[in-house]
């Protein structure tokens, strides 16, 4: 996997193996148990899961922000190629060299506008210490660079907005000045952490038309995590579904939305309404969404087989035994499911 | 601005009015008076209590008393201190003034050694450093001060006996201050000062301490500091330019009620250290039920109270920009 992953010229971040462990007094918490995918330049890719899959703490650790202790980067490693094409490990890297890589070539937006910006700066000031931390330029030319960044994603008087505090903002605003601020050394890597969730619906269609039109500007690639299915149609061009802390599923967006090869997505892709598919024919009853039954497990106890197992409809008792590998079933489209050959096979017969 | 402070000293009037009242009756209610201890006096006939006490003008209802008191409070003039039978202001004055520079020195210790220690135990949580420092400043917050303090003078002796140091004693002026040099008075008193104001401030510091790390605990998890490291700021930048000046918000809400700490004196170290400040002053005044003196220590506390309150309010909107002064 490293070698195919690493020496293929577009890809920009690779990770392997990546196990990000958290030491509690209750045990150690896999929160993330051997991930691997990889990002190629200019692509988006969709990291979907229920909360507590592990999603975050993935993209916390290619920043490197895990609080340690208690978390710890267990093993694994993330291979980023960055702008100057040289593949680096960010989990050997010092943290000063880290520093000069976040915020820089990694920038990232998080999930709650309202509470990611430090209340006490102007959303100016905020934007520019990012410009001056890696860009060299002195606090006039940075805050002329804020201003810039500001009319960049789309807020209007720019000039005037770039002095005000961040309550004086709204919502969207505010994410719009997070995307400003993540934008504002031009990375090569977004990682967009559910940067729609806590966002009115109208909001998070402009701020997901405003992160694809800014994609096509810069050339970025854009690491989405994302428990909203819509969004990932919209958006993404890959996408890797993760549960308990490993990549179940990983594959391109049409053929994991077409033909998913583990119940998990299936549960997932069942349980949104499909306009066309579940549409509603007069005099019939209604169809209900499908529910996924259960929780997600506890991480500090995951079942020894397949982490889905106990909630799945599939299940057979082989499933119990050992945790499935993630098998390749054609075309790039990995799944984790001892039993997708059959799911294959199913798929065949109906459109047979 | 100005409107707010207008309006702010509209409503000082019936603040300070109701606060008058409850003070200079409060002190009345105390069994006996300024005269008690005449009176139990064999030697001092009933005609000359009698002339004394319509002198003091004790002989007249509590509420008349109160309105000559108040008549006078509202020309400038506090009334008169029964011991020294002279104007309170004159006689508490040099003593607050000495007072405040004990005060005021304490303080620069207090806040010295509790930020560091406080931003010290959260960004080191639970190591052994921010334990052990806790148990010391908490065993020296329960140690009795005044006890303390004679510990610590004993110990200042031993020094002086083992080295021959001119370490001072107590007091506050050494015995040739008259003829020294106006930055020899300086040193002389700021030596005076260092000891009873840094081991104040050390046997203090656990509680604001303790505070300081709690806002900053609560501050270090929150979104935007993540925000910050995500932007590659050093952690030098994450703990005192984003966390600190929003962890220190409360602390600042609370710096106007210094005010009037800074004239009410520094308590039991000044009687310990027989240093002339105001506390010793005030013991004595009640335990002699020196009616004017208390009433009148305590109004001047109270004004100060009050423009700490307004001081403390335009600061924060100083800082804060959330918060409009209004």
């Amino acid at each position: 996997m490293t070698d195919h992953a690493t020496h293929k010229a577009e890809v920009l971040l690779a990770v392997n193996g990546l196990k990000t462990y958290f030491n509690t007094d209750d045990g150690v918490v896999k929160s993330v148990d051997g991930v691997t995918f990889h990002i190629n330049k200019g692509e988006t890719l969709a990291v979907v899961g229920e909360s507590g899959s592990g999603k975050s703490v993935t993209s916390l650790s290619i920043m490197r922000l895990i609080p340690m202790p208690p978390g710890e980067i267990a093993g694994g490693e993330i291979v980023f190629s960055g702008t100057d094409g040289n593949p680096r490990d960010i989990v050997k890297l010092s943290e000063a060299e880290m520093r000069k890589i976040r915020g820089n070539d990694i920038a990232m937006i998080f999930q709650e506008p309202m509470t990611s910006l430090n209340p006490v700066y102007t959303v100016g000031d905020q934007i520019a210490e990012a410009v001056m931390l890696h860009q060299d330029k002195n606090r006039k030319d940075a805050m002329g660079a804020a201003t810039d960044m500001l009319r960049f994603v789309g807020i209007p008087a720019p000039e005037k907005r770039v002095n005000e505090y961040p309550h004086q903002l709204s919502g969207g605003m505010r994410q719009r000045v997070m995307i400003a601020m993540a934008l504002s050394c031009n990375p090569a890597l977004l990682i967009a952490d559910e940067p729609t969730t806590a966002l009115d619906v109208t909001i998070q269609a402009q701020i997901l038309d405003l992160m694809r039109k800014l994609q096509k500007d810069i050339g970025m690639s854009i690491l989405f995590i994302t428990h909203n299915l819509g969004v990932v149609a919209e958006m993404a061009d890959r996408v890797v579904v993760m549960y308990g802390g490993r990549v179940v599923e990983e594959g391109d967006v049409v053929e994991i939305f077409k033909a998913p090869r583990h119940p998990y997505t299936m549960g997932l892709l069942n349980s949104i309404p499909r306009p066309g598919i579940d549409a509603h024919v007069p005099g019939t009853p209604r169809k209900r969404l499908e529910a996924i039954p259960g929780n997600v497990p506890n991480p500090l106890n995951l079942p020894p087989g397949c982490a889905f197992e106990p909630r799945c409809k599939f299940a057979i008792p082989d499933c119990s035994k050992a945790v499935p590998a993630l098998e390749d079933t054609g075309g790039g489209h990995m799944a984790r499911c001892i039993r997708w050959q059959e799911f294959a096979k199913a798929d065949q017969g109906v459109t047979a | 601005m100005f409107p707010f402070l207008i309006r702010r000293f509209f409503q000082a009037i019936p603040t300070l009015l109701l606060a008058s009242v409850l003070i200079f009756f409060v002190i009345s209610l105390a069994p006996g008076d300024f005269l008690t201890p005449a009176r139990l006096n064999p030697g001092i006939s009933e005609q000359q209590l009698a002339n004394l006490s319509a002198n003091f003008g004790l002989d007249r209802p509590v509420y008349v008393q109160y309105f000559y008191w108040m008549k006078n409070l509202l020309q400038g003039d506090f009334g008169l201190s029964f011991q020294y039978t002279q104007p309170v202001l004159p006689v508490i004055w040099p003593r607050i003034v000495n007072s405040v520079y004990l005060v005021l020195l304490n303080l620069v210790f207090f806040y010295a050694i509790a930020i560091p220690i406080g931003v010290y135990g959260a960004v080191r949580q639970n190591s052994l450093g921010d334990k052990s420092i806790n148990v010391v400043l908490y065993f020296l917050l329960g140690f009795p001060s005044f006890f303390l303090f004679l510990i610590v003078i004993y110990l200042i002796l031993q020094v002086r006996n083992a080295t021959g140091w001119d370490i001072p004693l107590g007091g506050m002026t050494s015995g040739n201050y008259d003829q020294l040099s106006a930055l020899g008075k300086f040193w002389d008193v700021l030596s005076h000062l260092l000891i009873p104001a840094a081991v104040l401030a050390i046997t203090d510091a656990a509680g604001l301490t303790r505070v300081i790390r709690g806002l900053m605990l609560e501050v270090m998890r929150s979104d935007y500091i993540r925000t910050a490291r995500a932007k590659g700021v050093s952690e030098r930048t994450a703990i005192w330019k984003h966390t600190f000046r929003n962890a220190i918000l409360p602390i600042i809400a609370g710096i106007g009620g210094l005010l009037p700490a800074a004239i009410s004196g520094a308590g039991f170290v000044e009687v310990v250290y027989a240093y002339p400040g105001i506390t010793p002053m005030l013991l004595t005044a009640i335990t002699a039920s020196d009616l004017y003196l208390i009433a009148g220590f305590t109004v001047i506390s109270t004004i100060l109270l009050i423009i700490g309150n307004a001081l403390s309010d335009i600061l924060l909107a100083v800082v804060d920009p959330r918060i409009k002064v209004g």
